[in-house]
């Protein structure tokens, strides 16, 4: 039975390539077109068939040559399923939306990164990974540059993908230094023997697993667009909205792909750590940068910021099926709404008119009601036995489940309604949440089924769970007992923050300021 | 200097009015935007439009860079292909006195030349801020995106606070958090924020002083300003002058834009390096070989259009006509009308799309009512949409289903907002929300909601009187020459475009009806001329509608030329058969006029069945990827006004707009006054949009669609610029690289008498300035066997260029 | 006739096209006007010929005669704004004497 799905395995590497090959050739033409999107509905299928395949038997390797192995597990196949559904739906609508010399410069590159995106999730040793890595930042650099007029917005990020890579490069050199080649199993094995080697700086003892694990969280924090790394994510403003589309769904969502993968080699190191401070801090920097924003890509932008930051930081605490989750529900998610970006000025104006249909419910009955809300979703979690199918990240799920539904709640009762429907949407939302956690738990599981990775020792789930309070604590703070000079100078700051500063530099003297005094108008006039 | 004897604040003031007035001189470089909403096209030059049109596009050739021509390259391709001919030129020449044998040679040389670089560089260039910048493009770019801000109508969900006292105000107060001024004053920026005047006029003042700006060299500093954010300073023109007193949106000046944007430079920049470093405004680039070069393309086209008309006793309209239908004068009402008239005996009459009625529109479920009455003109009443008779439960159930989707919209909103909310939204979104995109793409098909039935009677309370009511149909009734002989079924019909995920959207819609769907405003009137009061008003001023004649209204969907009658409940039974009658023709109208369409659309698939081809259109109008479901006004090029049998039967190919007239009942020429200084305005205005959008679409036009970001629910900004982009996309003008939009400037043609047409430019400054400026051609068909064309304060007798260069060469030989 | 009683204001007059009343309206008030008076559709003979009264399809072309009453004191400083807009716009301005009986409402 392994035979064929390594052919199969290698077929659907290979249809993005023919992809490749039809879209320089003929991308321009109808029939190159409907091939083109052919291929990509073929390899969508051989996918799905490798999932099939991967759920009823076991994961299996295919080893290469100079260290490089491709591996069918369930991981590397939801990647792989998740990168072809989103090029399914993304390049029909470019087809339409791109002028056509435009689509085929398109074509050949997303499949390119369809490629690229496949074996990076398939890759089964660090070298095969960071081969994929390598392609997959290429193949976006040149998207970038051949569909964006100029080539300013492509500079910026082919630097920051360049540092991000060479950081990933630099862990991979060091791991073969030290052990020669590196797949999954052995992993552990490398990890151990890294953490042996110490070198010490001074007063600080530093292990080559350390250097390792910084750098290929460096390396993750890039790519993800995390906080402290270069925001290119703003530059993809400058793309056409397939390609962003393709951008946020496709390839900031390899960096948890990253730390899963290597998480052996980032036990005991200030790996987790790091990962999980950059996540959170990310997460609640961008989340107040996204309801700052008025203009519909930058929020779209930031929100994928703080998406990727919780991310990561599920990966940091070691949820790693819940973080695959979060990144596989989210690509989707965000690919739809840039696809729908050109329906703000419509939203706007329904918002606005809508704003009539009802009185305003007091806040005190609302929060009473959203409060009751997430409580009984809580109550209805506890009494269906799912936390136990989920191991221990159960409680994080859940926690986060419970304050979306009070926040949904929350928006909808905005509205005066009757009593009667308040229940019934009351009801709704905490079905909606238990199909969501049913869900999540079947994902989930399926996911888990069969995996033991290493996960980090001081950190765990309750740190998010934790975070979550904070930020929470902090935001009704704010919003009940700061004067309102004070909120808005938030905004303020927060507003500033979220946009880009430009950065004049090297101009002549035209810069220098000559100091602050303001003359007043009536003494000069 | 003035003010001796007199006291510090009467200086002050005066001081404040001179700057008023100078703020205004500065921004007429500009047109105002109206915002994406409801878009209403302009002329982008028309603050300038007393310095007649070469002079216009010359002074904003100082400022902007753009070249007010079609390109070398253009005007070679189109040589080439025969669109535009040397015996053109050979006519332009001669009419402008030049010499043929200096000019013809240098006009040829100019086709081969690169494309002049205009000269002023850097003003409103895309705020860029990837690239080394200057700190002009610093300051702008922190400006703009405190624009972006502040215009913001409820896009965003943390907003600014209190923005009721004006942009500076508002900027003034949370300056000092911007990393932009705290990088360069550090520790000082608080102090010098704080010193800055509260008084946006006084900032602006203050700042002119500081910079050394003495008041002889304001209004063209000013301008020089003005011209790197056009979109914003486009945009508070808008918001300062024509939006409504009852206008939701923050209030935006120029005034408050140039005094944040000046107290930036006066905190940042040192005056005397500025001025060393600043470079000069340019003269402007002034091409007289381009102007020749467009002058000789619209006269091939005006040549074309004018041998069309008939000279002869054309063939007859209908006589006694199953019914009458008017449309709007939209250029893509001229293949319907056409179309319709072939299919049965109907007569067809076009007026602005809004029907005489200037009133302000509200559905059942909106807030705000909007107005829909041609710009130049104030709503005088509001009219809300109300339940039929006996429909009370169906709109009580309609308005519960809108409050649902509303309080659905609310709580997806709370969940993306309330922290910790968003990454489980997400996370159950996205496995509903790809499929049902990919589903969307792969199949679209538009949702018509179904609402209840309801009536709008401009006659409710907070509409018009009576009197008024009289009035209004009275106008629209005599400016369209229907007087009499009125047929069974009236058939008012407005227009629309129906389109899905497009910023764009009411640039589709009627421009009569200030950028919004036309139906409403035909549903007003036709309610109006129905009612027995006004008709007996009407009978008593001398206007008889026989009670059997029912007045009908419909609506036009210009994207799959659909028409739907609206308001089927308010039509009395004894009209069912003609009503039969009238939709089966007016559809077989829509199916040949959509197979008409269809060959310009790209990617069209080769269909040979109508209905296909209706499913296509169809699906196309559903479609979120499609950048370009129909081509809204693209090449239209001319204004015809007279009565039908002027243009009856004639293949227009759906470039001209056409307003009815009957000249034998206008004696005193108050009727043609009203088309020419009303209708025409607003079409010379959508002419010169698609113009300058075609010529100069960085500056001018709203560039590459799939770019676009939208703001503020207002409008978009490209790529990761911040400045708002006006004027149309690139795709609405050109599709694969070439553009579909033929550049040229209005020709109107008008069936009157030449006296009438002299008094009236004597009377009326507007036409005079559109006209002798030459922003547009007006041609003058007093009979059929003669036109004559206004030129240099004369009437000339029109002579096709073919003749002129025969009669050339024949003097030659 | 009686003027006692009654004070002496300055009248200023202005008669353009119905786009520029905006920037007037703007121009009174911050030359220190507390109010104006406006009325649409005027007609006449003029410089430039006859202008027309109503137009129907078209508010902003047509003539607007816009006055405001002022002190005697304030109103140099809106003249010399109103002559500065003048410069290069089309329209006339009228300045005169005027007697009120409420000075008050014009302070």
């Amino acid at each position: 039975m392994i035979a064929p799905m390594n052919y199969l395995l290698l077929t659907m590497l290979v249809l993005p390539l023919l992809g490749l090959l039809a879209g320089a050739m003929a991308g321009e033409s109808l029939v190159g077109r409907r091939f083109v999107l052919g291929l990509v509905l073929v390899n969508l299928g051989v996918a799905a068939v490798l999932a099939v395949r991967v759920t009823l038997g076991s994961a299996f390797l295919v080893p290469g040559p100079w260290g490089l192995a491709l591996v069918g597990d369930r991981l590397g196949v939801l990647f792989s399923l998740l990168a072809a559904s989103i090029q399914a739906t993304v390049l029909p609508y470019a087809a339409r939306c791109l002028e056509r010399s435009v689509f085929r410069r398109f074509a050949v590159l997303s499949q390119a990164l369809l490629t690229a995106s496949e074996l990076t999730g398939m890759a089964g040793s660090f070298g095969a990974l960071v081969l994929g890595w390598v392609a997959a930042s290429l193949a976006v650099y040149l998207l970038v540059s051949n569909t964006v007029p100029g080539q300013r917005g492509a500079r910026q990020l082919g630097v920051a993908f360049m540092l991000g890579d060479g950081a990933l490069v630099g862990a991979l050199a060091i791991t073969r230094h030290v052990t020669g080649g590196a797949s999954w199993s052995a992993l552990p094995a490398v990890g151990a023997s890294l953490r042996a080697i110490r070198l010490s700086l001074g007063p600080v003892v530093v292990t080559a697993a350390d250097a390792v694990a910084v750098l290929i969280v460096v390396s993750a924090i890039v790519r993800s667009a995390l906080w402290p790394g270069p925001r290119w994510l703003s530059s993809t403003l400058a793309a056409p909205t397939p390609v962003s589309a393709l951008l946020h769904a496709g390839v900031v969502n390899a960096g948890g792909l990253l730390l899963i993968r290597l998480s052996p080699l980032l036990v005991s190191t200030p790996g987790f750590p790091l990962a999980l401070a950059a996540g959170l801090g990310t997460a609640a920097l961008s989340s107040v940068g996204t309801v700052v924003r008025s203009d519909v890509k930058g929020a779209l932008v930031h929100s994928t910021m703080s998406q990727m930051g919780f991310m990561m930081a599920e990966c940091a605490v070691g949820a790693y099926t819940l973080a695959v989750f979060h990144l596989v529900a989210h690509a989707m998610y965000k690919a739809s709404l840039f696809l729908n970006s050109g329906d703000g000025i419509a939203a706007t104006v329904r918002d606005r008119q809508s704003s009539a249909l009802a009185v305003r419910a007091p806040i005190n009955l609302r929060l009473i009601k959203a409060a009751i809300g997430g409580a009984g979703l809580f109550l209805l979690a506890l009494v269906a036995p799912l936390t136990h199918v989920v191991r221990g990240d159960g409680a994080l799920t859940v926690t986060f489940a419970v304050v979306t539904s009070g926040a949904l709640l929350w928006g909808w009762l905005e509205r005066k309604q009757p009593l009667a429907q308040e229940l019934w949407t009351m009801v709704m939302v905490a079905a909606g949440g238990l199909a969501y956690l049913i869900w999540s738990s079947v994902v989930v599981g399926w996911l888990g089924a069969g995996w033991s990775p290493a996960v980090p020792t001081l950190l765990s789930p309750s740190w998010l769970i934790a975070a979550l309070l904070a930020a929470g604590g902090f935001t009704a703070l704010v919003a009940c007992a700061a004067p309102p000079r004070v909120v808005a100078q938030l905004q303020a700051r927060a507003l500033w923050a979220s946009w880009r500063m430009p950065s004049p530099k090297g101009i002549p003297s035209i810069a220098r300021p000559r100091g602050v005094e303001v003359v007043s108008c009536k003494e000069s006039v | 200097m003035q003010g001796i004897g007199l006291s510090a604040s009467t200086v002050a003031a005066a001081a404040r009015a001179r700057l008023l007035i100078d703020v205004e001189s500065a921004a007429r470089l500009l047109a105002p935007m109206w915002p994406l909403h409801s878009f209403v096209a302009v002329n982008p030059l028309m603050g300038l439009l007393e310095l007649g049109f070469e002079g216009a596009v010359r002074e904003a050739s100082r400022w902007l860079p753009m070249q007010g021509y079609p390109s070398p390259q253009f005007m070679e391709e189109e040589y080439h292909r025969g669109r535009v001919t040397d015996a053109d030129l050979l006519a332009v020449l001669v009419d402008r006195r030049l010499d043929v044998n200096q000019t013809l040679p240098l006009l040829h040389a100019w086709l081969s030349g690169p494309e002049a670089i205009p000269a002023s560089g850097k003003a409103g260039e895309q705020v860029d801020l990837a690239r080394d910048v200057g700190w002009s493009y610093a300051i702008d770019a922190q400006l703009a995106a405190f624009c972006c801000a502040f215009a913001d109508e409820g896009a965003s969900t943390w907003g600014l606070g209190e923005r009721s006292g004006g942009l500076y105000r508002c900027w003034r107060a949370v300056a000092a958090y911007d990393p932009l001024l705290r990088r360069q004053l550090r520790h000082r920026v608080a102090h010098a924020i704080a010193a800055l005047p509260a008084d946006p006029e006084e900032a602006l003042l203050n700042a002119l002083v500081r910079l050394d700006i003495s008041e002889v060299h304001r209004v063209a500093q000013l301008r020089r300003r003005v011209a790197r954010l056009p979109g914003w300073v486009s945009y508070a023109q808008w918001r300062q002058e024509w939006s409504g007193p009852d206008c939701a949106s923050p209030p935006l000046r120029v005034v408050d834009l140039l005094a944040v944007q000046m107290s930036y430079e006066a905190l940042l920049l040192d005056p005397e390096a500025m001025k060393a470093n600043a470079p000069p405004i340019s003269a402007g680039s002034d091409s007289v070989c381009a102007a020749i070069w467009l002058e000789a393309y619209e006269r091939h086209y005006q040549d074309d259009l004018l041998a069309k008309l008939p000279v002869r006793q054309g063939p007859e309209e209908a006589k006694s006509p199953q019914a009458q239908i008017v449309f709007c004068i939209d250029a893509r009402s001229e293949r319907l009308r056409r179309h319709l008239e072939a299919t049965g005996p109907y007569t067809t009459f076009g007026f602005a799309g809004f029907f005489g009625f200037p009133v302000a529109v509200a559905g059942m479920a909106d807030r705000y009512a909007t107005a829909r009455c041609p710009v130049l003109m104030s709503p005088r009443g509001v009219v809300r949409e109300r339940p039929a008779a006996g429909q009370e439960r169906a709109a009580a159930f309609y308005l519960r289903k809108r409050a649902r989707a509303a309080a659905v919209h609310n709580a997806w909103r709370a969940g993306k907002t309330v922290p910790g909310s968003p990454f489980v939204l997400a996370e159950a979104l996205g496995w509903w929300l790809l499929p049902s995109a990919s589903i969307r793409t792969f199949w679209p098909r538009g949702a018509r909601r179904r609402g209840p039935a309801t009536v709008l009677d401009s006659g409710d309370a907070g509409g018009l009187s009576l009197h008024e009511r009289i009035l209004f149909a009275e106008n629209a009734l005599l400016s369209m020459g229907l007087v009499r002989g009125f047929a069974r079924l009236v058939v008012l019909c407005g227009h629309t475009g129906r389109t899905i995920a497009n910023p764009h959207a009411s640039a589709l819609d009627c421009g009569a009806c200030a950028g919004a769907p036309g139906g409403p405003s035909a549903r007003v009137a036709a309610r109006a001329l129905n009612c027995p009061a006004v008709r007996t008003g009407l009978a008593e001023r001398g206007v008889y509608i026989p009670p059997e004649s029912w007045f009908l209204a419909a609506e036009h969907d210009t994207t799959t030329d659909t028409i739907t009658i609206l308001d089927r409940h308010l039509i009395p039974d004894g009209y069912a058969p003609e009503l039969r009658r009238l939709e089966s023709d007016l559809a077989e109208a829509g199916r040949r006029c959509a197979a008409e369409r269809a060959g310009a659309l790209p990617d069209i698939p080769r269909r040979t069945n109508s209905r296909q081809l209706a499913a296509h259109l169809a699906k196309r109008a559903a479609d979120w990827a499609q950048i370009r479901p129909e081509w809204g006004l693209a090449r239209n090029a001319a204004f015809v006004v007279g009565p039908r049998s002027l243009t009856f039967g004639i293949n227009l190919e759906g470039r001209v707009f056409m307003h009815s007239y009957e000249p034998v009942l206008d004696a005193d020429g108050t009727i043609l006054e009203g088309i020419l200084t009303g209708p025409l305005v607003v079409a010379q205005w959508i002419n010169a949009q698609y113009y300058f959008s075609s010529v100069a679409p960085e500056v001018f036009g709203a560039g590459d669609k799939t770019l676009h970001n939208p703001v503020g629910g207002i409008g978009v900004l490209s790529g990761e610029g911040r400045d708002l982009k006006i004027g149309l996309p690139w795709q609405s003008v050109a599709a694969s690289g070439e553009l579909y939009h033929e550049p040229m400037r209005l020709v109107v043609v008008v069936q009157a008498p030449l006296e009438r047409l002299d008094a009236i430019m004597e009377r009326d400054s507007v036409l005079r300035q559109l006209v002798g400026g030459r922003w547009l051609y007006l041609v003058a068909r007093p009979s059929r066997m003669q036109a004559y064309v206004w030129r240099e304060g004369t009437w000339h007798s029109w002579q096709p260029a073919t003749s002129t260069s025969g009669r050339m060469r024949a003097g030659q030989e | 006739m009686q003027l006692e009683g009654l004070s002496r204001m300055t009248r200023v007059e202005v008669v353009t096209t119905g786009q520029n009343v905006a920037l007037l309206q703007g121009v009174f008030k911050s030359a220190g006007a507390v109010g104006y008076t406006a009325m649409s559709s005027v007609w006449g003979l003029g410089h430039h010929g006859v202008h027309p009264g109503r137009l129907a399809f078209n508010e902003r072309d047509t003539q607007v005669l816009i006055f405001t009453v002022l002190a005697e004191e304030a109103a140099p400083d809106l003249v010399s704004a109103v002559r500065h807009w003048l410069s290069d716009r089309p329209g006339v301005m009228f300045v005169s004497e005027v007697y009120v009986s409420r000075p008050e409402y014009f302070r």
